[in-house]
Order: C-alpha cells, then sequence, then structure tokens
C-alpha cells in the first residue's frame, strides 16, 4: 500500500482537477479515475493507495456498483473509501463508507479524514 | 413529475457545479500569493461553474414558461453555422477530453431567435457529450429545401428504438438516474424551441454504437 496517495474516482473533470490540485498542495499523490470501472481496473494494476474518494453518480460502473465489488473483495476492502458525492447521507449509507461528504465538500473536513488515515507528507518535499 | 421531486432533482443538479466552484475557490486562496500562480485560469474555471449554475436555473425557469405558455421567440436574422461554431468552441473549452468536431455544409442564414437556438443546439450537444462515453462527436450544419438542420452524432451508448421518442419528454433519460446528471429537461426544451419556430426535432440510432440527434427549422 502507497501510504501517501489518495485514488480519486470522479466522473466530472473540473471535480477531479481542482481536487487533485488541492490534495498534491497538502502533499498527497493523488492518482484518477473517470468511473468504476476505471478504478477497478486501477486496483487490479497497481499499489493500493491509502485511501479512495469516491463519487456515485458516474457513467459506465457507477460508485454503488463500485463499492458493491470492492467489498465482495477481501483485500481491496480494507482501503478506507470515502463518498463524496451530491447525495445526502441517508442515500449513502448503504455504501458503508468511512465517511460520507456531500458536495460542495467541506474541504477542511475532508483533509482532516485524508490526514488521519494517510499521514501527510511534508508539501516541499521531493 | 411533481413539483417536489423537481426541487430535489435541481437541488442534487446544482450541487455538482457548486462543489467544484468551491474547490476552486479553495485553490485560488491557496496559491494566489505564489509567484506565476495561474490566476487567470482558475477565474475562467469558476466563470465556467457559474455558467453552468445559471444554465440550469434558466432551464427550470423556461419549464415554467413553456408550460405557462409565456414562451415567445425573439426573430433576428443571422448565420446558423457562425453561432454553431460559437457553441462548439464553448464544449470544446468545457470537455476538452471530448473529440468535438464541426462540419459546415452550407451557409445556413435565416430568421430565428438566437439565444433559444443557441440553448436548443447546446443542449443536444450536452447530451451527446454525456452519453457519448467520450468517443468522438460530429455536428454538421446544412441547409435542404427552405430549411436549415444542426445534426449531433456521437458514438457512445447509442438509442434502442423504444427510446427513440421518449428522449425527448420532460424528466426521461435513456439509462439509470446513477449513471448520468442532469435534469432530464434539456433535449425536452430543445424539442419545445425547436417546435416554437415551426420546426421538428427528431433522433435515430441503434443500441450500443451510435446515436444521431437533428434539428430541422425553417
Amino acid at each position: 500500500m502507497d501510504s501517501h496517495t489518495i485514488l480519486i474516482v470522479e466522473d466530472e473533470q473540473e471535480s477531479r482537477e481542482s481536487l487533485t490540485e488541492l490534495l498534491e498542495l497538502e502533499g498527497f499523490n493523488v492518482v484518477t479515475a473517470t468511473n468504476g470501472l476505471e478504478a477497478w481496473e486501477y486496483l487490479h494494476t497497481s499499489h493500493q493507495p491509502c485511501l479512495i474518494v469516491l463519487d456515485v453518480t458516474m457513467p459506465v460502473m457507477d460508485g454503488r456498483q463500485f463499492r458493491q465489488l470492492q467489498l465482495k473483495d477481501d483485500e481491496l476492502a480494507k482501503i478506507p473509501t470515502i463518498v463524496v458525492s451530491a447525495l445526502g447521507a441517508s442515500a449513502t449509507a448503504d455504501l458503508a463508507a468511512l465517511k460520507a461528504f456531500r458536495k460542495p465538500v467541506n474541504f477542511a473536513a475532508l483533509i482532516s479524514v485524508l490526514r488521519d488515515n494517510c499521514g501527510r507528507r511534508d508539501p516541499d518535499a521531493n | 413529475m411533481d413539483f417536489v421531486p423537481v426541487v430535489a432533482v435541481a437541488g442534487h443538479e446544482l450541487r455538482n457545479p457548486l462543489n467544484v466552484f468551491h474547490l476552486t475557490r479553495q485553490l485560488l486562496y491557496r496559491i494566489s500569493e505564489r509567484p506565476g500562480a495561474d490566476i487567470r485560469g482558475i477565474l475562467k474555471k469558476l466563470k465556467l461553474q457559474l455558467d453552468r449554475i445559471i444554465s440550469l436555473v434558466d432551464r427550470l425557469l423556461d419549464v415554467g414558461r413553456i408550460r405557462s405558455g409565456k414562451f415567445e421567440l425573439e426573430l433576428e436574422n443571422f448565420n446558423l453555422g457562425d453561432l454553431v461554431k460559437e457553441i462548439v468552441e464553448r464544449f470544446v473549452d468545457l470537455h476538452p477530453d471530448v473529440p468535438l468536431t464541426l462540419r459546415l455544409e452550407a451557409e445556413a442564414i435565416g430568421l430565428s431567435d438566437r439565444v433559444r437556438l443557441d440553448q436548443a443546439v447546446s443542449n443536444i450537444i450536452s447530451n451527446a457529450t454525456k452519453y457519448g462515453l467520450r468517443k468522438p462527436i460530429e455536428v454538421s450544419v446544412g441547409t435542404g429545401a427552405s430549411v436549415a438542420f444542426v445534426a449531433v452524432k456521437d458514438q457512445g451508448i447509442g438509442l434502442a428504438p423504444d427510446d427513440l421518442e421518449r428522449i425527448f419528454d420532460r424528466f426521461e433519460r435513456a439509462v439509470p438516474l446513477s449513471r448520468v446528471e442532469g435534469l432530464g429537461l434539456g433535449l425536452w426544451i430543445a424539442g419545445r424551441v425547436v417546435e416554437a419556430r415551426g420546426g421538428v426535432i427528431s433522433a435515430e440510432g441503434q443500441p450500443v454504437r451510435e446515436r444521431s440527434l437533428r434539428c430541422v427549422c425553417p
């Protein structure tokens, strides 16, 4: 497992890019996927990330389908997963996520959860 | 669909551009004092998200206007090709990862409502970007016997025979709600605009292969 890498699964390009830049400024490595299927393929071909930030409404494979697959896999199920979606907490409760944020996301609260789970690399270190 | 679900869907849809706006504002705040920071690029992103929010609100207001009959066209002479070129350029800015090409088959100058037609064509192209699976989309403009047309062809999820007419209904989608965002109003509004000008909007395609939406106006 890569202790500082966050996997963002988000279909909307602008959301993905803005969150990526912000997390990189905070010292995290970020990899991205545009839907659940891309994320699933990434997890089977690369180092496991420290944490997954997952949207729900996405084309091809949505967040709910991805989460169902993830939870059936003993290894992948261990990766902490945070849901960030336009849906309310009750609509995402079945995803059994570590934490669910509703868009627009409270970035300070999100960062706090990421730091608790993944630590933090010095943003100025290479 | 009743009023309450409409408001719920609209609230849900507004959260996405608001989220990008919120994150981008955070980004601007954090990098604004860094030498060489791309402030203009970030401001452009903020403007695009504001435009999305305004467009969503306008679409909701249009439903009310259309249903109450307070939907009037303001006709003017303009070049349809120029208008569609502007729209395509906007989409290329907004979706740089979607291969979008424009084919101008003939010069089409005529009398229509430029703002409303912009809205109708934008809605059709937006629909193609949603369901086009990021594969090439071709927009073409041409003329026929006393008519001009805009056609938008994508190679995404395609279109089943049962959906050929249904996709133009209000709050209808060709796929489950969990897979795609939007109010389900875009093509319905596009259809009302085209019909108000005496034109027709139609769709053809094959499942899982391609889809072509076409509007023809006098």
